[in-house]
């Protein structure tokens, strides 16, 4: 009973994102031009440089790296953060927290709608354009499942600032932009981590946000192999299992707050 | 004898709009092609209104009469027809018209919702270049009539809906204006505060300020207008003396009665009332008081049947302006 | 004399904006420093790269932070100044019916949108802007002359300009389309070509942006005037008259918009 509530309101989501037909084309267009942006950079920087290959990249794998990454940004855009912001400022908090669903699982379902809607009406067009300008790849079953982990691991980190609307009525639009600023930089969305002086890789190495980006960008490209793929998935896990449960430890906190100031 | 000081002539407003459908077929549907209907808002409107006049304008929603509004307000040019006021077209020389119109819009507010009352007047002063004596003459006798000394300094969001209520419409006299619109003026007010925004309005309108009123309230109709233009389908179907159509919704109450269960099959009701809805335990009784009166109605109910509940309901415009449609006037 | 009355509108209208910014406090300051570091990830991407190259096809690290700087200092007035008709305000004003209550007053609609909002977390961006140029022009031995403010201020207005026409023109889409959101998006993305050197890019990319989708005027080419570049140093001086042409269309598009507005709803 309770999964085909959750799967309707996916559905209802997805529904309001194919009403916007401009978003619709805007939202294949934008990887493309990121892309192009990144490829003319990216090919000036390996012009520039005496060596073919730079933090362990030649050109070819960086494209790849970089085409990938930016498919990856562009359906894993979380609008939790901003839903919660909005109902704990309106106060129809409230009124999602009566329902019989549990609220953090009503949260995913609509973030899932989005990857829905992207899943079926931008991934065929954007992917059968990579193919095209000649980015296929790699692509196996550990490369989905790090990909899977890396989705869920972003969410997690989404759904926890989200978790700051209780503390602050509703104004989490710093704590918002630093999440933000710390994963471009820090997991590898960007540049890949291999780039960065060796002291910073390590400190860089033992927080969550390689997990969501760099962990299946390196099995894509082939950058790690073997034994290396099985312990990346294995560190994924890891932190999914670890913030999934920070996650539901600060729900339950921060919902105790709404209750008792009052709904 | 006083010049008109609006003049609408013949106006026509047509929009085209998206034709929309439910399901996700639709949806999909929508992102290849799209369909237009066209809407006609105004079909040939014309009335003149004089200066000093005090016009309720009133019709069901969706009916053209926001659309005739704001093509007075110059926010809308019409697709033909013409419209002068004050010697200016509205929707062509908006901003030289705007310096001498006031428009209070009574679900939204023009005061800025963080800082105090007066600061949003002070910032007005200064948009509509009000001279300082005429401004401290309007905002001394609009505190005063409206008692806002209490509220000048508080900021906007910590207002209740009637304070604020009557703190827009004073910043929308501050300048003023000749002609004023005011739509829903008195919505969500309780009794006190509606006797108070009626007075001062009332006192404007003497001063030769021209009143432009849409409401849902009937009562302010009643209590403010002397004429009444209704609007619906596009076209006016009444454009006179307020007193004749009163009379029309004068003769109509309602009575709700919740009977006890098992409810009566059969209600036998006095000479003037008679069922208009039924549904289960609760009936709608409509009663044509120049026949009867309510208190007879009601004690000739409670006498016969077991009654749970009863409530006396005055007939919305629309339900009005539907009879005046089938019936006429 | 009309001019007078808005400047005086104008100030008036700062005010009360400083006086809502002395209230939301910690609001103000939060917002200012999360602008000032969404500059950061950039500069640190230059800095790593700069780890492994010399130069970036011929520009130093100093250039490139010098052309980002006017980029973010760009970016960062018209974020101040002029978000009040951005395309997110316009989708806002005519979604809720706000945009009515701007059209009834006695001045031009777009000035009256442009003066009730300055955004003071745009200083962000500014601050950062200000410290790369000035950091950078030193590493690159400009000096500050009267003429040489007088240039900056000059082509900083005409880039300004270019900015400004741009998103006036995407506002004014909101009049005809259902959310212009995804179209600011769009631009967003587009302007990082705006960043970087425009000789890194191929030629007819540079022809687009230099002729149609011209943000080549919003840092680039103004730069080359500091850097003295000889071959590009024409393009410097179009800046101003880009910028002012670029508004004079965007204007029209808003006017024309404005007339054929439909207000929705009540």
């Amino acid at each position: 009973m309770a999964l085909s509530q959750y799967t309707a309101i996916m559905l209802v989501r997805l529904k309001e994102q194919l009403t916007y037909r401009l978003d619709f084309i805007v939202g294949i267009v934008n990887p493309f031009i990121q892309l192009a942006v990144l490829w003319f950079i990216w090919a000036a920087i390996y012009n520039s440089s005496p060596e073919p290959i730079i933090g362990g990249f030649t050109f070819t794998m960086m494209m790849t790296y970089t085409a990938i990454s930016v498919v990856m940004r562009s359906f894993m855009n979380p609008n939790t953060e901003y839903w919660v912001e909005e109902e704990v400022k309106t106060g129809s908090i409230a009124g999602a927290l009566i329902k019989p669903l549990s609220y953090p699982m009503l949260c995913f379902s609509r973030d899932s709608g989005d990857v829905l809607s992207w899943l079926i009406t931008k991934a065929p067009i954007i992917l059968f354009a990579f193919i095209f300008l000649g980015i296929a790849g790699p692509v196996s079953l550990a490369f989905f499942l790090s990909l899977f982990l890396g989705y869920m691991i972003n969410y997690t980190l989404v759904f926890i600032t989200a978790m700051w609307a209780f503390w602050t009525a509703g104004y989490i639009w710093g704590m918002r932009l630093s999440r933000i600023i710390i994963s471009e930089l820090a997991s590898g969305a960007i540049i890949p981590l291999s780039f960065f002086p060796i002291w910073s890789q390590n400190l860089l190495n033992m927080l969550p946000f390689q997990a969501v980006f760099s962990a299946p960008l390196l099995i894509y490209t082939g950058t790690i192999a073997g034994d290396a793929v099985l312990s990346s998935i294995l560190m994924q896990l890891a932190w999914a299992a670890t913030l999934s449960a920070i996650a539901y430890v600060l729900w339950r906190i921060s919902i105790k707050r709404v209750v008792i100031q009052g709904g | 004898m006083p010049e008109n000081i609006i003049e609408v002539k013949n106006v026509k407003k047509e929009f085209r709009t998206l034709k929309k459908k439910a399901g996700l077929k639709a949806s999909l549907a929508t992102l290849l092609s799209r369909k237009y209907k066209v809407i006609r808002a105004l079909n040939g409107v014309s009335f003149e209104i004089k200066e000093g006049e005090f016009v309720g304008m009133i019709g069901p929603n969706g009916a053209g009469k926001s659309t005739m509004i704001k093509i007075l307000t110059g926010i809308l040019t019409p697709s033909s027809g013409k419209v002068t006021a004050m010697g200016l077209v509205p929707y062509e020389s908006r901003q030289k018209y705007a310096q001498n119109v006031g428009v209070v819009f009574g679900q939204r507010t023009q005061l800025w919702w963080d800082l105090p009352v007066k600061d949003t007047f002070d910032l007005l002063r200064h948009i509509y270049s009000v001279p300082m004596d005429v401004y401290k003459e309007n905002m001394k006798r609009f505190t005063e009539v409206l008692e806002l000394d209490k509220y000048l300094h508080q900021p906007v969001r910590k207002l209740s809906l009637g304070e604020r209520m009557r703190c827009d419409l004073a910043a929308s006299l501050l300048h003023n204006p000749k002609i004023v619109f005011l739509d829903e003026p008195t919505i969500g007010l309780d009794v006190e505060a509606k006797f108070r925004i009626r007075e001062f309005l009332k006192e404007q309108n003497r001063n030769g300020m021209t009143i432009i009123l849409t409401t849902h309230d009937m009562g302010d109709i009643e209590e403010l207008c002397p004429r009444t233009i209704i609007i619906d389908k596009g076209g006016i179907i009444y454009d006179g003396l307020t007193s004749k159509f009163r009379e029309r919704v004068a003769t109509q109450r309602a009575l709700i009665v919740d009977f006890k269960e098992p409810s009566p099959k059969k209600i036998v009701l006095p000479s003037g009332a008679k069922i208009v809805n039924r549904e289960g335990d609760r009936a709608v009784i409509g009663i044509n008081i120049r026949k009867t009166t309510v208190a007879a109605v009601i004690k000739h109910v409670l006498s016969r049947y077991g009654v749970d509940d009863i409530a006396t309901q005055e007939p919305s415009i629309e339900e009005t302006i539907r009879k005046i449609y089938s019936e006429g006037i | 004399m009309r001019v007078r009355h808005y400047l005086r509108v104008y100030l008036e209208f700062i005010k009360r904006n400083i006086q809502v910014w002395a209230e939301g406090k910690l609001d103000f300051v939060i917002g200012i420093v999360a602008i000032f570091l969404t500059n950061v990830t950039t500069i640190v991407f230059f800095w790593v790269i700069f780890q492994h190259i010399p130069t970036l096809n011929g520009w130093s690290f100093a250039q490139l932070l010098f052309m980002f700087g006017f980029v973010a200092l760009t970016t960062g007035i018209w974020h101040v100044f002029l978000t009040g008709c951005s395309p997110w305000s316009m989708d806002h004003l005519i979604r809720k019916g706000n945009l009515d209550r701007y059209m009834l007053r006695p001045i031009n609609t777009l000035a009256v949108i442009i003066m009730r909002n300055i955004d003071e977390d745009g200083f962000g961006d500014v601050a950062a802007g200000i410290m790369l140029l000035l950091y950078s022009s030193s590493m690159l031995g400009i000096a500050w002359t009267p003429q040489m403010i007088l240039a900056f201020a000059l082509l900083m207005s005409g880039s300004i300009m270019v900015i400004f026409a741009i998103t006036l023109f995407i506002s004014s889409m909101a009049f005809w389309v259902t959310t212009v959101r995804s179209l600011m998006e769009m631009f967003w993305s587009a302007i990082r070509f705006a960043e970087y050197p425009m000789d890194i890019y191929s030629m007819s990319l540079v022809w687009i942006l230099t002729y149609i989708f011209p943000i080549g005027f919003v840092s680039f080419y103004p730069s080359q005037f500091f850097f003295q570049n000889v071959q590009w140093m024409p393009f410097a001086y179009a800046t101003p008259v880009v910028g002012i042409a670029l508004l004079a269309i965007a204007y029209a598009s808003w006017r024309y918009g404005l007339k054929n507005y439909t207000s929705v709803g009540h």
